[in-house]
């Protein structure tokens, strides 16, 4: 036998060494936590097909070492066997580019010292991508025999290897490259020089920082941009060194007019925090001086003021700029509230734009009652609650984040005093939830236009709670209303408050309520359908076959409101009885249009079956009007999200009449990328055609968008 | 009331709410439209600023993300996009077209925003004031590293970088060049989530002891074949820092883009930020303090992703908190629950469930924590941007700045460190390192390709 080492591993040394891998680290009890490592026999097939990887191959066998990889990293025994394994695979004369790559992209996790040897070998290959990964598996391994290598190799790198090479010794804060990156910064080649620079910069020992002052000396003023950060990484390595002046000469050099403004102002601010006893003077000066530069960097340095100063400067708010303004005013408002709060009321009822707005905005972030009169006086003052102005719009987003025990009362009095209240005082008094302002909502919601009626239904439903009694409250409401738009307004309020609660309670609650109170039925039928359920469901069936039109129609409208497909049968036999009669043809449309609601709701129906139920409403609508074909388009895009929807609607593309439905709805299927992604070049054809075909801007835009897989 | 470890997964107690302002519901026609700051002495004719008063803003990723900013930005008015860049060329002229139609809508000029299909060009830019950029993560760290050098305000999208280290950098350039820094993390924006970790925060729910995060798991893809990228499309500038692979037709595409650890860490990290960040926001020693972290999880057996599909983590604090981290339904629900001893809170973009359920409708007291507040809109994400717009204004933090970025960004981060590692860890936040671990440590970076540096 021969007993001589080869230095390309056969597969039965490839099993050994993986099965060290596995016994260290299950010596040391640490078992991957990710999961079961791979077989035996998985992982031996693995590392023999590694070295012949090429891109695009599945990962399979790559996936199987990095797990090995985890277990490798349990201890540093396993570490440098996984290591040397891995490195093995470079010295293999056949080793795919792609494998070669890899594997030294791994070793920048795993590697060692042992591997900087042969990795510094792959410095110089062929392969630009696997040299720059060997590059950077070097850059991450600890040590001097590294950092020895990178600067060995500088002086024949080439290109992006070179400034690679460059890059990765700054990172390694390698100050024995120092007198070479030096040389390199003050050369000719720019792209050379300022890798350099940007090197010395992280480095910043003494020498490199006095290399980067001499530079900067040198070049004068403007500074060149490569040599900016580098410098001001400079100034703070020196200050942290204790070297304070070095570090205020630089900066002082950085800050002068003619410095990029970037630079200049990363300068000031450096002098600004560094500046012991007069800061606070120096940023009130600078923000009431003229130098924009200047100005920016006070502004941001306005939290630094002690509360005393801050004070002083929002009472004197006229000697400073905009930026600085708005800067003491946020900062004020933060930091010392009740001192701030006068200046802040008088801003907000007096002052102009965005200064204005700010100090509204911290009236409601104080959230005391001293700012309440101001901030509704603001709301109610002027304008109509159709257009609200920035102020009246932060007026309202004030008091609304106000404390409700604060707002609420207040509220409440104003509403009661009012006999037309604004629009918005409704809305805000349902967003804050103040269960006090039932009656006085109840009162608005009942009176005559142009009181805000809608508003005031929106905020009861907004404070009713089934378990607090309110749908009892809601039915009296809903009885005592006389317009039909307004008891429509309060069915729909009802439903969508019984749904709050879980259970059926709540609507066992409202039909108790609603024949306490002897509702008649043509009133009380469409509600019911509504709420849906057994009971509701037994009251329409008998109104269905009422004696009285009123009712039946009622009992039709109620199982049109239905809130499932649970009667979505009836919902179809009602509009093919309805349709095939001339005289019942409305009938006949809102029962197909409730039968194609109900059915596109959310539900474990297949989408097959859900899409035949979609296509045989169609069918019914054929001779109908274009809006209604139009809403069983886009139904279907919302509920069906297959490729046979997809071709179903595209059909429907070539009619003119329900074109720009298909369009639509072909967008809204596109914009599921898991639907997309896997049909690409389909959609993209029928993509073009929407884009082509859609009136919509808006539509059109979206098929672009998707198009091109956004 | 009776807390179990482990919650069933549809909540119990009342159905979901949303918290939302209706503000502009009730004034549609002028709310929504409204500007969010508008100094009057700025002000135009038109009611509209002018251009010279607008933030200039610049676009640096013109994709699906790119393109929601884009529409949530086009209501506020004191902006105006006036440059955008890509490395795809169609996609950075249809994001042209939308954003010149958002222009010429307000009144303005029908001239579409200047492309540019290289970023440092779109840097040079003296007419930019702010930068959005929305890059995939594993260009976050170079980019957003050369947009605050350049001095410009950041909104950088969410996780803050691809590796700590670089989230680290990114956190010292922000505050070294006074720049203001907003994390997309929108949910910060969001009034659901600020009424549950105003709840946490305040003690509604007595003394929480403990976090419940789930957020969406990883996905496997098949591996594709190589082809050349097609045209218009600069592959080489999107792998940019990251190794070069050759191209195929689904790795630069949602979603496998995002499980693949090479441009990403997977929703470990890239989804996770968002309800860890949440965790943070009310319980403030998630972000501030150091913990230990240990988990398990499942990484693909083929195909061409390698990033976590599924995990169990757990963190532990030395005051006795412990935050369970899992991918979806496994078990943890989507979003964040907080438990204390008097009830619990459990929050996510669908709506807020309680127990009891009258902590839904808390009003918040005067002497109690005002969480920070955007600016309100009905739509979170144009809040976000707004908050952005007016912390550029008035040169204060926005309401996700840099360091709770890059601290919610290093949650997950760290997972999954500890997964690939098979071990315990223990994280120091102040050090911004692991605790006697030299092999954790050596992975808080990432080498760069070259050219690219930090």
């Amino acid at each position: 036998m021969n007993t001589t080492m080869s230095p390309i591993p056969t597969a039965r040394t490839i099993r050994a060494l993986a099965r060290a891998v596995i016994v260290a680290a299950l010596s040391m009890g640490t078992a991957p936590a990710a999961e079961a490592p791979a077989t035996r026999s998985e992982i031996a097939d693995a590392w023999l097909s590694l070295p012949t990887y090429r891109s695009g191959d599945d990962l399979a066998p790559l996936l199987a070492i990095e797990r090995e990889a985890i277990a490798g990293m349990a201890t540093n025994e396993s570490r440098a066997a996984f290591a040397a394994r891995l490195a093995a695979v470079l010295g293999q004369p056949g080793a795919t580019p792609a494998a070669r790559q890899w594997v030294c992209l791994l070793l920048r996790q795993v590697g060692t010292p042992a591997e900087v040897p042969i990795l510094a070998r792959e410095l110089s290959g062929s392969d630009g991508e696997t040299a720059d990964a060997a590059r950077q598996a070097i850059e991450s391994i600890p040590g001097g025999r590294a950092s020895e290598a990178l600067r060995e190799f500088l002086p024949q790198a080439q290109g992006g290897m070179r400034l690679g090479i460059i890059a990765a010794l700054g990172r390694r804060r390698d100050v024995a490259a120092v007198p070479l990156l030096a040389k390199l910064a003050a050369g000719e080649d720019a792209a050379v020089a300022t890798a350099a620079t940007g090197a010395l910069g992280l480095i910043t020992d003494p020498t490199a920082i006095a290399t980067l002052r001499l530079l900067a000396e040198k070049s004068g003023v403007p500074t060149p941009r490569p040599l900016g950060e580098p410098l001001l990484r400079a100034v703070d390595a020196a200050a942290r060194a204790g070297d304070r002046s070095g570090s205020h000469e630089i900066q002082e050099l950085l800050s002068r007019q003619g410095q990029p403004a970037t630079l200049r102002q990363a300068a000031l601010q450096g002098l600004l925090d560094t500046a012991a006893e007069d800061q606070a003077a120096t940023i009130l000066e600078w923000l009431a001086g003229t130098d924009a530069d200047r100005r920016a960097v006070a502004a941001g340095s306005v939290g630094a003021l002690d509360d005393a100063a801050l004070a002083a400067a929002l009472n004197t708010l006229d000697r400073y700029s905009a930026p600085g303004q708005q800067a003491i005013v946020t900062v004020a408002c933060r930091r010392i509230p009740r001192t701030a709060l006068p200046a802040l009321i008088q801003l907000a009822a007096a002052g102009t734009g965005d200064l204005q707005v700010l100090a509204i905005e911290c009236l409601g972030r104080i959230g005391t009652s001293e700012g309440l009169p101001t901030l509704l006086s603001v709301l109610t003052d002027s304008g109509s609650d159709e257009a609200a102005s920035p102020a009246q719009a932060a007026a309202w987003n004030a008091l609304a984040a106000m404390p409700r025990e604060i707002v609420g009362p207040r509220l409440v009095a104003v509403l009661a005093a009012d006999p037309a209240p604004r629009q918005d005082v409704v809305a805000l008094i349902g967003e804050i939830r103040e269960s006090t302002a039932w009656d006085p909502l109840a009162r608005v919601a009942l009176a005559k236009s142009p009181a805000p009626w809608q508003a005031a239904i929106a905020s009861l439903g907004m404070l009713a709670r089934p378990e607090a009694g309110d749908l009892t409250r809601m039915v009296e409401l809903f009885s005592s209303a006389q317009e039909s738009d307004r008891r429509e307004a309060v069915s729909r309020m009802i439903a969508i408050v019984c749904r709050k609660s879980a259970g059926d309670e709540p609507a066992a609650t409202v039909i108790t309520e609603l024949d306490r109170k002897g509702i008649p039925e043509d009133l009380a039928l469409p509600l019911l359908g509504r709420l849906g359920g057994p009971e509701a469901l037994a009251k329409i069936d008998a109104g269905l076959v009422s004696a009285d039109r009123r009712i039946r129609d009622a009992a039709i409208e109620g199982l049109c409101n239905w809130p499932d497909a649970s009667v979505a049968d009836r919902l179809l036999a009602l509009a093919r009885e309805a349709l095939d009669d001339p005289e019942r043809q409305a009938i006949g449309r809102q029962a197909l249009r409730a039968y194609v609601r109900t059915v596109s709701l959310k539900s474990e129906r297949s989408a097959e079956a859900t899409l035949a139920m979609l296509e045989g409403a169609m069918a019914l609508a054929a001779d109908g009007p274009t809006e209604d074909r139009g809403f069983i388009l886009e139904r279907t895009a919302a509920a069906v999200r297959t490729m046979d929807a997809v071709e179903w609607l595209a059909g429907y593309l070539d009619d003119p009449s329900t074109a720009q439905a298909a369009c639509r709805g072909l967008v809204g299927l596109a914009h599921h990328k898991d639907l997309r992604r896997p049909n690409l070049e389909r959609f993209r054809t029928l993509l073009d055609r929407v884009a082509t075909l859609a009136e919509d801007p808006a539509v059109a835009n979206r098929a672009q968008r998707y198009r091109l897989g956004l | 009331m009776q807390h179990s470890s482990s919650p069933p997964t549809r909540p119990i107690g009342p159905g979901p709410q949303r918290v939302a302002r209706r503000r502009f519901l009730a004034t549609a026609a002028a709310g929504a439209a409204a500007p969010m700051i508008v100094p009057s002495s700025a002000l135009g004719l038109d009611g509209h600023l002018p251009p010279s008063e607008r933030i200039g803003v610049g676009m640096i990723g013109t994709g699906t993300r790119g393109m929601q900013l884009l529409d949530a930005m086009a209501p506020l008015r004191d902006h105006q996009v006036v440059a955008l860049c890509d490395c795809r060329r169609d996609r950075l002229e249809l994001a042209g077209r939308v954003a010149g139609q958002t222009r010429q809508a307000r009144g303005g000029a029908a001239t579409a925003p200047v492309l540019h299909d290289d970023f440092r060009e779109l840097l040079d830019r003296a007419d930019i004031d702010a930068v959005f950029g929305v890059v995939p993560d594993h260009w976050h760290g170079v980019l957003f590293a050369r947009v605050l050098e350049a001095g410009k305000d950041l909104y950088g999208e969410k996780p803050v970088t691809r590796s700590i280290a670089e989230g680290a950098e990114i956190s010292r350039l922000v505050r070294r060049h006074a720049r203001i820094f907003q994390t997309g993390t929108q949910q910060r924006s969001w009034p659901q989530f600020r009424q549950a970790c105003g709840l946490a925060r305040n003690g509604y729910l007595g003394i929480v002891r403990e976090i419940e995060v789930g957020v969406p798991g990883g996905r496997e893809y098949p591996a594709v074949a190589s082809c050349p990228p097609p045209p218009g499309f600069n592959y080489e500038m999107w792998t940019g820092p990251a190794a070069y692979l050759p191209y195929d037709p689904q790795r630069c595409e949602w979603l496998a883009m995002y499980m693949i650890s090479h441009y990403c860490a997977g929703f470990i990290s890239n989804w996770g930020v968002h309800h860890l960040d949440i965790a943070g926001w009310g319980c403030p020693e998630v972000l501030t303090s150091g913990y230990e972290v240990e988990g398990t999880g499942t990484m693909p057996r083929d195909g061409m992703t390698d990033t976590w599909i599924d995990w169990r983590m757990k963190f532990r604090w030395p005051s006795g908190l412990v935050l369970s981290f899992s991918n979806a339904d496994n078990p943890h629900p989507m979003g964040c629950r907080f438990i204390g001893d008097k009830g619990w809170v459990r929050v996510d973009r669908s709506g807020i469930w309680a127990e009891p359920a009258g902590l839904l409708t808390v009003s918040f007291k005067p002497g109690d924590d005002r969480l920070y507040d955007a600016p309100v809109h009905p739509d979170p994400v144009t809040a976000h941007v707004a908050d952005f717009f007016r912390s550029i204004r008035t040169r204060q933090d926005p309401g996700a700045p840099i360091e709770t970025g890059h601290a919610s960004s290093t949650l997950g981060n760290v997972c999954d460190i500890a997964l690939r590692l098979g071990r315990k860890l223990r994280w120091d936040p102040a050090a911004g390192e692991f605790i006697g671990d030299d092999a954790a440590n050596a992975l808080l970076s990432r080498p760069l390709r070259s050219p690219w540096a930090i």
